[in-house]
């Protein structure tokens, strides 16, 4: 009687297991992701711990500027860490993962295994500046010595087809050729060149060309802004320091520090003439990064700010010239 | 016949009819499985944008989902016309109206040519920070969206030395653009 009765119990329960298997979804389990990071000195250290290698060896990896993209083969839960010190930032969508990096340079990608975990070192601006020093400066000649300007050549941007900035009442094109032609009036006992005195296109190239074959001391080319300030650039530093020294577009490399100098000296008086912000910035511009020579552009502001009337004009080409004397005395 | 021996029988009928009921159940789901395949509702897939626009004197991430998975070039294009929508809902002023991207076109080398209207270029309004975020904005755009190792801008099928006569653009925009 008892083995029936056991019997029976393992009938039902069979039943019962069998018809649960039969009507039920298998669940899937889904990857998990743990995110954890170290920082040393200017190093980010980001691991990707994963729980099958699968999701480690087929993950894509691509960075660009301060974004690290990771494509993981398939979705994933993610684990976290409450804090990331403020030097990055994720965020999931489906089989991705962001991680916005600041200030980062590049990055390096290892696949480990035991635990399966990618490693992503990401290296800041400041550890690349420190490690590439000592290479880069016996590289780099000396600039010229300083002392008399004896040539300067002014490049007024624009002109023909290429109108520049425009608004009812001002073209940046006409603007920019007034003020050269007034900055080149006074400079006296200095050879001026201006790379047009007319309104006629002249590309970025021949600019470059006219201004290194002419050897100047100084290049200043002149632009105007949307805004109602002065903005004055130099090369982008980060953009040379990428560069192999002698290429013809990392010319300006050795004059970054006269050219920031120059701009300075030119910011003052400008600011003391219009009385309004000038901002010093960088950027890689080409006529300043080919330049053989300290190299800036000024950007005067927007014709819709300022009245570009004669007496204006002749105060900016003075302002100038002033800025250009503070240089040569500093 | 014993109380003992009707309650198993009792038992017994039970459980011979869950049995069956079991069965019957499972063998009348299978042959419906066969003859009327079960129609589930399609996967839908979506792609998800991430346009980057300039805000001021730096970018802004922009992201969008839409429905469906597309070729490359399709998603330049695509990118392309929102970043146009973009530009004429936060009312920048950055592209001129009645830009077009003409088409865009994948080298095996992996750069993508993005082929604008003329209008770009010859209405381009803008100073050297204006052009210079334009430039990182479009390199961004493409290089955080597509497999891609570069991104050269045409007018008309055509390159043009500058777009707004501050930076060259006849060159793949990495060299001016890329690591900024």
């Amino acid at each position: 009687m008892k083995s029936k009765g056991v019997s029976l119990l393992i009938v039902l329960v069979l039943s019962w297991v069998f018809s649960a298997d039969t009507f039920s979804v298998k669940k899937v389990d889904e990857e998990e992701i743990t995110l954890k990071y170290d920082i040393k000195d200017d190093l980010l250290r980001i691991v990707l711990q994963t729980t099958t290698d699968r999701y480690v060896q087929n993950a894509k990896v691509r960075s660009t500027y301060s974004l690290v993209k990771i494509q993981f083969p398939g979705d994933f839960i993610l684990n976290t860490p409450t804090d990331t010190g403020g030097r990055f930032e994720y965020s999931k969508k489906l089989s991705n993962l962001y991680l916005n990096v600041r200030d980062l340079k590049w990055i390096k990608i290892l696949r480990l295994k035991s635990p399966p975990r990618l490693v992503i070192d990401a290296y800041l601006h400041g550890i690349e500046k420190e490690r590439r020093q000592p290479e880069e400066v016996p590289e780099v000649e000396m600039p010229r010595p300083k002392g008399e300007i004896k040539t300067v050549v002014v490049d007024p941007g624009h002109g023909g087809t290429e109108i520049g900035i425009y608004s009812p009442g001002f073209v940046e094109k006409k603007v920019v050729l007034r003020v050269a032609w007034e900055l080149s009036r006074r400079l006296k006992g200095t050879r001026a060149y201006l790379t047009r005195t007319s309104d006629r296109r002249v590309s970025l190239m021949k600019r470059i060309l006219f201004g290194r074959a002419k050897d100047p001391d100084i290049f200043i080319s002149l632009h105007l802004t949307t805004t109602n300030s002065v903005n004055i650039f130099t090369a982008s530093e980060r953009y040379l320091r990428d560069k192999e020294p002698l290429l013809l577009s990392a010319s300006q490399m050795r004059y970054l520090q006269e050219s920031k100098k120059l701009a300075r000296a030119l910011g003052e008086e400008l600011q003391n003439v219009l009385g309004i912000e000038v901002r010093y910035l960088e950027a890689p511009l080409p006529v300043l990064t080919h330049m053989d020579s300290p190299a800036v552009l000024i950007e005067l502001p927007s014709g819709e700010f300022f009245e570009y009337n004669l007496k204006n004009i002749k105060e900016i080409a003075e302002a100038i010239k002033r800025g250009m004397e503070r240089y040569e005395s500093s | 016949m014993s109380l003992r021996s009707f309650i198993l029988l009792i038992v017994a009928v039970l459980v011979a009819g869950a049995l069956t009921g079991v069965v019957y159940f499972y063998y009348k789901q299978r042959q419906q499985k066969e003859e009327f395949p079960v129609l589930t509702q399609p996967e839908v897939s979506y792609t998800y944008l991430r346009i980057f626009f300039p805000v001021g004197d730096r970018l802004e991430v922009f992201e969008k989902r839409v429905e469906g998975r597309f070729l490359p070039v399709q998603m330049a294009e695509m990118l392309i016309k929102e970043y146009i929508s973009l530009s004429e809902e936060m009312h920048t002023g950055l592209i001129p109206e009645g830009t077009k991207l003409k088409g865009a076109y994948l080298s095996s080398e992996g750069i993508i040519y993005l082929d604008f209207d003329k209008v770009l270029a010859r209405r381009f309004n803008g100073d050297v920070m204006d052009e210079l975020m334009f430039l990182r904005s479009i390199y961004e755009t493409m290089i955080s969206n597509l497999e891609i190792n570069d991104v050269v801008v045409l007018f008309d099928g055509k390159e043009e030395e500058s777009l707004g006569g501050h930076f060259f653009i006849n060159r793949p925009l990495k060299e001016t653009v890329g690591g900024l």
